[in-house]
């Protein structure tokens, strides 16, 4: 009787230990269900990770390392690449990807800094006018992602995804059992777009997705909440755009005046809840090192005494986004720290041909490199591409002060990128740019 | 303008003033009753206004002490007076706004600065002036928010914990749901007008379109710098009906400052309507007074004036020459008297005017007699003693027989002769002839005249001068060459005879439009008013030897061309004599003039 219990107990034992280490381990299966609040999914599809990849891509570090390519020299000073194409690298449609499907996808690509792009046997070649030091870099923006359709339109890229449907605002990704990195575990990923932030949560919390987004300003109570949320560097940079047109901001004086006037402190740690941090560069911190260069204070006197000098003719409006609150609760901080320093602005939501003096844009960074990235907010913000920048630290700073001095951009803050994850999800981790790691997650239960 | 036309005018300003007079004072009685009503209504609305002011601010205050009291808010406080975390609480306000169904509240740390705003989130960390001691009651305040002011119904309550305060400041929005709430009776409109800096703004005029909105700020602008109750009509649309009577009620703020105003408006289209009602009907009423004045005028001229027209015609005829007039008139009054007088009047005038010429006939023929008596008797008496001479002569030789009888035969020659001469210048007289009339120049027969008698002029004793001035814009004209050749001649010889010591003797001529003048003009003795008088009577001379017809016969003459002669004279000036001769010929003397023509 006693041999008996004692082998239940054992048995027992051992089937518990094994549940619990099945848990644990890594396994295939199951779809993910993530929901966001931006627009159709299927809009910027070649910009997706999952389904299209780069040349090159950045690790955690921030250092770039190979993707479709694996290695690459530059000749002739940097005017002159050479891309070596991965082997056995398949797209979705099951064909071999080579370096003419390269060569199709990049060349003519809008703003690329290269002049032609050419096949050398298993290589790609980058002809360049002048010095491209950073095109490795470059090629890690999503950008430059390696993608075609087919006859019906549809992107096929080499990615760990492939589309296979689109139902609404729901879009479903499958896993591409020939990836060549290895298949995805999950089975596929449903992403659901145009989703309020309160219908997100609510439909995490009754276990009806599984990944969900989290605003800055809400992390602090999303932890309070105990949900399991990841928060990225800050990768997303909030600034101030004076309109081109606007006649009220011709002087750069008042430009100068209402920077000077913002309480950033006051919008990171009351608005945003401490979730971030103040910029008046356009680079992060974390990126530069060196944002310290750039003051952030507020300085009333200043911007009075700029204000003075400067002329106003009219209210200057700022626009925001009709139903972002934060947006616009932003905008009206920001009018009335200008109102203190005498200068008449007020906040108007952007509807239709309505052009504000002053844009309050949300801006991505793309890369995680420095130089790229620069070269992305400074066309997001300027609508013009910048100047090569010199992969050196002293060379972007000048570039990022040649951009703020104008105050052409008005820098307010870097906030992180968050998302909360429902309890199946395994191996919830975040990419270096800020999203979540689908390709290495895996789910608990099979669906 | 006759009688019967100041009859009508008379009648229908009669009419006209009385219904205007009517439908005035009828409009003043109206107006005054209904300004009457319109005091009444506006009273009942502010008291009403001020009602609903009051229950919505205990219903405020109410909110805000469930509020202070709730677990939030002392969950916020008791942080606060700790010196906790105030950023997580920024959208607190809005939350509990939301839950409590408040337009506006503030929260606020001890030295008053906005820990949370739900009307506007981002004045977190904003400084608010507060009050020393929180009033009680409810009060109205301007409100700031992004896009302006707006009207806030406002309580203020505290939360204490240990030595912290905080302050709690909420309350409704004072806008269109507010007037509402206002039960207005018919025609009765209630505004609000928010007082958001000194210029008027019409978006700032709550429960009205801005369109018609404008009107309004003459009485606004009044009642907000006065402070005081102020009324004005306004008009509230481009109709001429949509006016309304408007009370403007200005309403203080915490501070003392006029922050709204009440606009308490009653539509004068009732009243409007009405008088237009009233003077349509007075028109009416006047158009048939105007009418019925016609007719009464009418009947009236019918009844007075025709009688006064009959009699007025008579005279004319009677002044006409033509006495023999009778008025008839039917009606047994003042006009028949006056119709009877009038007949009589000339029924005696006839009478005297026979008598009269019965007298003058009769004195006529006295002064004939005596003329032919005297003309006669001249002659008579040496034809007498030259017959009684020849009869004493028989005696004498028959030499001195022979001489006294040729000379006495010769002087009863020359006697007989003058007798003879006396005779057929009466009989030339009584034998006056018809004027043959034939287109004649007055100026050339003046100018014969004047060269005819040139030389009488010229062997005047004194020297005369003689000027002619003619007009040689009159044409020929229908004379009697001959008769008027005589008429002008007489008055030139009779000029001459007047100007024994010399002068001038002046003809003239003139186109007077249907007459030509002929002037003639002496610087002689002249006449005295007695001569001016009688120089015309037959027989009547100024003359030693003249008969007195001469200027008869002128008179005769110009008379029978239908022209009229007069004199101008005083004595020691001269004399004018003037006539004037028609340029176109009566019917009757056509034919002659057309034989004249034809001759």
């Amino acid at each position: 009787m006693r041999t008996t219990l004692r082998s239940l107990a054992i048995s027992s034992l051992m089937v518990f230990v094994v549940t619990a280490a099945a848990r644990t381990r890594p396994h295939y299966g199951g779809v993910v269900r993530m929901e966001r609040s931006g627009g159709v999914y299927t809009e910027d599809l070649n910009r997706d990770p999952l389904v299209a990849e780069t040349l090159t891509t950045v690790d955690a570090l921030g250092r770039v390392q190979p993707l479709l390519a694996t290695i690459w020299e530059s000749q002739n000073e940097g005017r002159r690449w050479q891309f070596s194409v991965r082997a056995n690298v398949h797209f979705h449609d099951d064909n071999t990807l080579t370096a003419a499907d390269i060569a199709q996808a990049l060349n003519g690509k809008q703003g690329a800094p290269w002049k032609s792009v050419r096949v050398v046997g298993a290589n790609v070649v980058f002809e360049c006018e002048d010095a491209q030091p950073l095109l490795p870099e470059l090629l890690t923006l999503q950008d430059y992602a390696v993608a075609k359709t087919d006859a019906s339109g549809a992107v096929i890229g080499t990615g760990p995804f492939r589309l296979v449907g689109l139902v609404g605002n729901t879009a479903k990704l499958a896993a591409f059992e020939d990836y060549w990195q290895g298949r995805p575990y999950v089975d596929a990923v449903e992403t659901t777009a145009n989703r309020n932030l309160r219908d997100q949560w609510m439909d995490l919390s009754v276990a009806r997705t599984d990944v969900v987004e989290v605003p800055a300003q809400q992390v602090r109570y999303a932890q309070q909440e105990r949900m399991r949320t990841l928060v990225s560097r800050n990768m997303e940079l909030i600034a101030l755009v004076p309109s081109q047109q606007s006649q009220a901001l011709q002087d750069s004086r008042l430009r100068q005046a209402i920077s000077l006037a913002i309480d950033r402190n006051s919008l990171l740690n009351v608005i945003f809840q401490k979730e971030g941090e103040v910029a008046a560069a356009v680079l992060p911190n974390w990126m530069t090192g060196y944002d310290f260069l750039f003051p952030t204070q507020q300085n009333l006197v200043m911007a009075r005494d700029l204000r003075g000098q400067a002329k106003q003719s009219g209210v200057i409006t700022i626009g925001y986004l009709p139903g972002d609150g934060i947006q616009q609760l932003v905008a009206e901080r920001v009018a009335l720290n200008a109102r203190d320093a005498g200068i008449v602005m007020q906040a108007v939501p952007v509807r239709g041909i309505v052009h504000p003096d002053l844009e309050l844009l949300r801006v991505q960074l793309s890369s995680t490199v420095p130089s790229p990235a620069l070269q992305g907010v400074s066309i997001l913000v300027g609508g013009q591409e910048g100047d090569p920048v010199d992969d050196n630290l002293d060379g972007i700073y000048e570039a990022e002060r040649a951009l703020l001095s104008s105050y052409r951009v008005i820098p307010l803050l870097y906030v992180p990128s968050s998302y909360a994850a429902g309890s199946r999800v395994r191996n919830w981790s975040l990419t270096a740019t800020g999203s979540p790691a689908v390709r290495e997650m895996w789910l608990e239960d099979r669906r | 303008m006759n009688l019967r036309q100041r009859l009508l005018i008379t009648f229908s300003l009669v009419v006209v003033i009385v219904v205007a007079l009517v439908a005035y004072a009828v409009s003043l009685r109206t107006r005054s009753a209904f300004e009457q009503v319109d005091q009444e209504r506006t009273g009942a609305l502010v008291a009403q206004f001020r009602k609903e002011f009051e229950s919505q601010g205990q219903d405020v205050v109410h909110k805000l002490e469930r509020i202070a009291r709730s677990e939030d808010i002392q969950r916020l406080a008791l942080e606060s007076a700790h010196g906790g975390e105030m950023s997580v609480y920024l959208q607190q306000a809005a939350a509990t706004a939301q839950e409590y169904g408040l337009d506006f509240l503030q929260i606020l740390d001890t030295n008053g600065n906005i820990i949370s705003s739900a009307e506007w989130p981002a004045r977190f960390g904003y400084r608010q002036n507060l009050p020393a001691e929180p009033p009680n009651d409810a009060f109205l305040k301007k409100i700031e928010l992004p896009e302006g002011y707006a009207l806030g119904l406002i309580a203020l309550r505290t939360v204490r914990v240990g030595d912290a305060l905080v302050y709690l400041e909420g309350g409704k929005r004072l806008d269109l749901q507010f007037l509402e709430t206002l039960s207005l009776p018919p025609g009765m409109y209630a505004w609000l007008y928010r007082v958001n800096g000194p210029k008027f703004n019409p978006a700032d005029v709550m429960g009205e379109p801005s369109s018609s909105a404008a009107g309004l700020a003459p009485l606004l602008n009044l009642a907000i710098q006065s402070g005081s109750e102020h009324s004005a009509i306004v008009q509230l649309s481009p109709m001429k009906l949509d006016r309304a009577t408007v009370q403007a009620i200005p309403v203080k703020d915490d501070a003392g400052e006029v922050a709204a105003v009440l606009l308490a408006g009653t539509s004068r289209r009732p009243l409007l309507e009405l008088q237009r009602n009233i003077r349509a009907t007075a028109f009416i009423v006047a158009g048939v007074g105007i009418l019925l004045g016609i007719l009464i005028s009418v009947w009236i001229a019918a009844r007075f004036s025709r009688p006064i027209e009959q009699l007025a015609e008579a005279s004319r005829e009677v002044a006409g020459g033509n006495w023999d007039v009778q008025v008839q008139s039917d009606t047994d009054d003042e006009l028949q008297d006056l119709a009877d007088a009038f007949n009589a009047m000339t029924k005696e005038l006839i009478e005297q005017r026979d008598r009269l010429v019965q007298t003058e006939r009769v004195a006529a023929w006295r002064e004939l007699a005596r003329r032919l008596a005297h003309e006669l008797k001249n002659p008579l008496f040496p034809l007498q003693l030259t017959v009684e001479n020849l009869s004493r002569a028989r005696a004498l030789p028959a030499p001195e027989f022979e001489e006294i009888f040729n000379e006495s035969s010769a002087t009863l020659l020359a006697e007989i002769q003058n007798l003879k001469t006396i005779i057929a210048r009466f009989s030339d007289f009584s034998k006056m002839p018809r004027p043959q009339l034939q287109p004649t120049s007055l100026n050339e027969l003046v100018q014969k005249v004047a060269t005819l008698h040139q030389a009488q002029v010229k062997e005047s004793p004194k020297a005369i001068a003689l000027k002619l001035e003619l007009d040689r814009e009159l044409r020929v004209i229908p004379l009697d060459p001959d008769l008027m050749h005589r008429v002008v001649s007489n008055l030139f010889l009779n000029a001459i005879d007047a100007m024994p010591k010399g002068g001038t003797l002046h003809l003239r001529t003139h186109d007077r439009g249907e007459y030509a003048r002929l002037e003639i003009s002496d610087t002689g003795i002249g006449l005295t008013p007695e001569e001016r008088e009688r120089i015309f009577t037959p027989y009547y001379t100024t003359k030693k030897h003249g008969t007195g017809l001469g200027l008869a016969v002128v008179q005769s003459i110009v008379s029978d061309h239908h022209g009229s002669i007069s004199v101008v004279s005083e004595p020691g000036q001269g004399t004018t004599f003037i006539i004037d001769l028609p340029k176109r010929a009566a019917e009757s003397d056509l034919a002659s003039v057309r034989m004249g023509a034809t001759v």
